[in-house]
């Protein structure tokens, strides 16, 4: 557990020794402020677009005139969120501004507000913090730090059609894991975890974000054993990662573990490429998790050859929910043609290591209360697995370009080849669902 | 006596510990560092016995009303938010749970943590001015809005000159603190139907000249949201 202990978080303790001013005392004494920019080292591992500054949470402040917009990078919460990529003018450094377009419904609004209360009393290096918020007109802007890579489900409909390299996997689950378990541990249920909120930083550091949908079981200071509240607003987007627990709404309730079905089925999207049962209609997926059917990861050892062949003659590619996923997958391009057939068979015939599929079993077992808990899953052998992993997430990501400067995209484009190389990984990333 | 690890100390020993290391944090650099160690391990301890944790339930009632009973005497909940700003950000959060739990103690029909706090009101002011301090302003507004559940202490708040505060912190450019504001202000002016049209009907004037500025505000979100509870100060029937 020592290792998920959160009082002596590197974040932490930079926005504390800086919130309480006494900056210039903790500097005079050199021991301290060594062990300061080491901390504040260890933040630039996760967010490494940001110059070295103590004063981080500080040094945003809640001006508009601060932030010179560059260029859209992406778009949330059904069109009502854009995200640009910005440059933080003071300190110059880049920023991401989510502009929240307020003209919602009085719902819609209070999940908004929800998100950033809740993000902002939030310190973990794996949850995307939240520098400031700004109302600016009848739009609210939260400046956030850049993550090079965005979302894992941009990095899916980028490059990996069929699903990342399992080390890959390994590596985003357990940052993904230790920033769950410190929600966990504050009473937070997070209900709507996947692909597409995880974000990955330059430096291959996944962190997680979208506590629009998340819930305090805490309620008036007491812990509650299970809550009852159903997330309707965003459900028609979350509810192929919820568990049956949340979906079925009945008096058992729910708690922590059925973010971890939600993990598990994550696990799911980010191997295979796409989501569990996203091929059925809503009534049928609610079905088939209420009957206790298990998605799996699709591999050798799970797919044989001749169900690929029916897949093929698309015969009966309903009656096996985890292969006819990919008719309906994400990217239009391979839709229902030949080609793409051919070159799933060719990636299904890749085998996962037993401890995959191992972890994403325990994660989406039928018993909520049978789930192994993050802090537990932290310790699982798949996860353990890439501790003395030599490299790091960037290279498991390769083909990808990461975002990295916003310096070739001002505002009047120019023609010249550095900026066009940089507008091709743009374009490559293909960001346009930064959903937070 | 647990069997293994060290014997729990009595709530006495755990609330003079406590208060004793936010004593100490006013106390200069490496003193401080250490004070804030204690407060931290010490909040824990409390809000352990109080809330439990995911896994272990709270302690037995007695321990509870005997915690309580010693935080009263030493006027350890004032203390903790007058030094809410000194301590670190995690355990701010145990500070709000704290609070939180003990507030809604009850003893038959009784409160006893609200009549505290009825005789010791700097407590409520104290979090009322949390909202001029971003550091602070959120844990203080969850705080705020628990006691605003209770109607002498909505009263309290709602018939002093520090409500008229709110008209400026629900306006300020930050999206975060000024919409918290506006919960509890809203809140203060909602739970308690009755007390409330009475002291709209006592103090008209004031109140709706304060309020003609949240409707003309440059704010987008406070004239939404304060255009939003004015219908429905209008228009609830009762």
């Amino acid at each position: 557990m020592s290792l998920l202990c959160y009082r002596c978080l590197p974040c932490f303790k930079t926005r504390v020794s800086v919130s309480s001013s006494k900056l210039d005392e903790t500097e005079s004494s050199m021991e301290s402020f060594v062990k300061l920019q080491k901390d504040a080292g260890t933040i630039l591992e996760a967010f490494p677009l940001l110059p070295l500054s103590v004063d981080r949470m500080n040094q945003y402040r809640a001006n508009v005139a601060d932030y010179e917009l560059k260029t859209v990078i992406g778009r949330g919460f059904s069109g009502a969120t854009t995200i640009s990529l910005a440059r933080h003018r003071p300190s110059k450094s880049l920023v991401a501004v989510r502009k929240t377009n307020l003209e919602l419904s009085a719902e819609d609004v209070l999940l908004v507000q929800n998100e950033i209360t809740v993000t902002r009393q939030l310190s973990h290096p794996n949850l995307l913090p939240y520098y400031c918020t700004i109302v600016i007109n009848r739009e609210v802007w939260t400046i956030a730090p850049v993550m090079a890579y965005g979302s894992v489900q941009d990095l899916i409909h980028a490059h990996f059609h069929n699903g990342l390299h399992e080390l890959a996997i390994s590596l985003i689950l357990r940052d993904v894991l230790k920033g769950l378990d410190y929600l966990h541990h504050l009473g937070y249920v997070h209900r709507s975890i996947k692909a597409s909120h995880i974000l990955i930083s330059l430096n291959g550091k996944a962190c997680l974000t979208g506590l629009r949908s998340s819930i305090s079981m805490i309620r008036h200071g007491v812990r509650l054993k299970r809550i009852h509240d159903f997330p309707r607003s965003q459900i028609e987007t979350n509810m192929y990662w919820l568990s049956s627990q949340i979906l079925s709404q009945n008096l058992e309730g729910y708690g922590p573990k059925s973010d971890m079905y939600s993990l598990g089925i994550t696990a799911c999207e980010m191997g295979n490429g796409c989501v569990p049962f996203q091929d059925m209609a809503p009534s049928q997926m609610l079905l088939e998790k209420s009957n206790g059917t298990m998605p799996r990861l699709l591999d050798s050892t799970t797919v044989d050859a001749s169900m690929l062949q029916d897949k093929e003659q698309a015969v009966e590619a309903d009656s096996i929910p985890n292969l006819a996923e990919n008719d309906a997958g994400p990217s239009g391009a391979d839709k229902g043609s030949f080609d793409s057939l051919s070159s799933d068979q060719a990636a299904y015939k890749r085998t996962f290591s037993c401890m995959f599929h191992q972890f994403v079993e325990a994660c989406l077992h039928r018993n909520p209360s049978l789930r192994p808990t993050a802090a537990q899953l932290f310790h699982h052998a798949f996860i353990k697995q890439v501790r003395k992993l030599p490299v790091g997430l960037p290279v498991l990501l390769s083909p990808v370009k990461p975002l990295k400067d916003a310096d070739p995209f001002p505002n009047d484009m120019s023609g010249e080849p550095e900026v066009d190389a940089v507008t091709e990984t743009m374009e490559n990333l293909e960001i346009e669902t930064w959903d937070f | 006596m647990p069997l293994f690890g060290k014997a729990q100390k009595t709530p006495a020993e755990v609330v003079k510990a406590l208060r004793d290391a936010i004593l100490a944090l006013d106390k200069g650099d490496k003193k401080a560092d250490k004070a804030s160690e204690e407060v931290a391990k010490q909040l824990k301890i409390v809000k352990e016995m109080l809330i439990g944790t995911g896994d272990s339930e709270p302690q037995m009632e007695q321990v509870v009303a005997q915690l309580a009973q010693e935080m009263y005497m030493s006027h350890l909940l004032l203390l903790l938010i007058q030094n809410l700003s000194k301590i670190d950000f995690e355990p701010k959060k145990d500070v709000v749970q704290i609070f939180n739990n003990t507030l809604r103690r009850q003893i038959g029909t009784r409160s006893p943590t609200v009549d505290y706090i009825c005789t010791h009101r700097e407590i409520l002011f104290t979090l009322v001015g949390g909202y001029e301090s971003q550091e602070i302003a959120l844990p203080c507004g969850h705080m705020l809005r628990e006691c605003a559940r209770f109607e002498p202490l909505a009263k309290i708040i709602l018939f002093s000159d520090e409500f008229y505060n709110y008209f400026k912190y629900v306006e300020v450019s930050t999206f975060d603190i000024a919409s918290d504001a506006f919960s509890t202000f809203k809140e203060l002016l909602t739970n308690h139907k009755i007390m409330c049209a009475e002291y709209l009907e006592l103090n008209y004037e004031n109140f709706f000249r304060a309020y003609q500025g949240l409707l003309d505000s440059e704010n987008y979100v406070t004239r939404r949201q304060s255009l939003k509870l004015l219908g429905e100060l209008l228009l609830d029937r009762q």
